[in-house]
C-alpha cells in the first residue's frame, strides 16, 4: 500500500474492527521509535470502543510528561494486505498539537513483517512480494 | 467536586471504600516507576464520573492544560492499580 509524507513523516490509512463495526483511519503515523500502537479514543468511540473498569492500563512516558492510556483487544487491526486479529492497542487522548488518529508501532510492524519502502513509499510484507 | 479536593491524599484502597463503584479522575501525588511498573502510592480524587467516556473528556481537557499533572481515570470497581510504563519520545515533524 502507498504512504504519504507530512511534515517529514509517513502515514498511511488504516481499518480496526470491533464487536462488528468497522472504522477507517486516514492519517496513521508509521513509527518504527513507538514499540506500542496506540489509537484516539474520540475515533473508536464512534464504533463503540469504550474504556471499561477492568481494562489494562499503561503509561507512556515521554519528553515533558507522561499519557495515561487503556488497551484494548481488536478483532484486527489491518493496513492493506497487512493485517493482525485479535490484536492488543493503547486508546488515548493523543493531545499532540498534529492531525493524527493513530500510531502504528513495532509491535503491528514486526507482526505482520512489514518492509518499509522508502524509494516507492510503499508499505507491503515480503510474502506479498514473493508472489508478484 | 469533592469538598476534600486539595486535602486528601489517599491510597487505593481508601479511595474504593470512600467512592464505591464509579469512574475517578485521579492525580497521582507520590508514585515510583520499577520495573517497567507505575507503582501509584498516593492518589488524590480530581472529580467523579457517571462513565468512562465523560471522565476521559476531562482528562483530555486537564492534560492539555497541564500536562506535567500525572493523572488517570479509573473504576473504583478495580482490585489494584497495574499500570504498566513504556517510553515514547514523540514525534520529531518538519515545518
Amino acid at each position: 500500500m502507498k504512504m504519504h509524507l507530512e511534515h517529514g513523516l509517513l502515514f498511511a490509512n488504516a481499518q480496526i474492527a470491533f464487536l462488528g463495526r468497522v472504522l477507517d483511519c486516514n492519517n496513521v503515523l508509521i513509527d518504527t521509535g513507538s514499540a506500542g500502537t496506540l489509537f484516539s479514543a474520540d475515533h473508536l468511540l464512534r464504533i463503540g470502543l469504550q474504556y471499561e473498569a477492568n481494562d489494562r492500563v499503561h503509561r507512556i512516558r515521554g519528553v515533558g510528561g507522561s499519557e495515561f492510556v487503556f488497551t484494548k483487544k481488536v478483532e484486527f487491526l489491518t493496513l492493506a494486505t497487512l493485517t493482525l486479529s485479535n490484536f492488543e492497542i493503547e486508546v488515548g487522548s493523543m493531545d499532540y498539537g498534529f492531525d493524527v488518529s493513530g500510531i502504528i508501532g513495532t509491535d503491528f510492524l514486526i507482526g505482520v513483517g512489514a518492509v518499509i519502502d522508502l524509494n516507492r513509499l510503499e508499505l507491503h510484507n515480503d510474502r506479498l512480494r514473493n508472489v508478484t | 467536586m469533592p469538598t476534600d479536593f486539595f486535602v486528601a491524599n489517599m491510597n487505593w484502597p481508601e479511595i474504593r471504600s470512600k467512592y464505591p463503584n464509579q469512574w475517578l479522575l485521579l492525580e497521582a501525588q507520590t508514585a515510583h516507576s520499577r520495573n517497567d511498573k507505575r507503582l501509584l502510592e498516593d492518589l488524590s480524587v480530581v472529580d467523579t464520573f457517571q462513565n468512562s467516556a465523560s471522565a476521559l473528556q476531562r482528562y483530555a481537557s486537564l492534560h492539555h492544560q497541564a500536562p506535567s499533572r500525572e493523572l488517570y481515570v479509573f473504576h473504583t470497581s478495580r482490585d489494584q492499580l497495574d499500570v504498566t510504563e513504556r517510553l515514547w519520545l514523540g514525534m520529531r515533524l518538519t515545518g
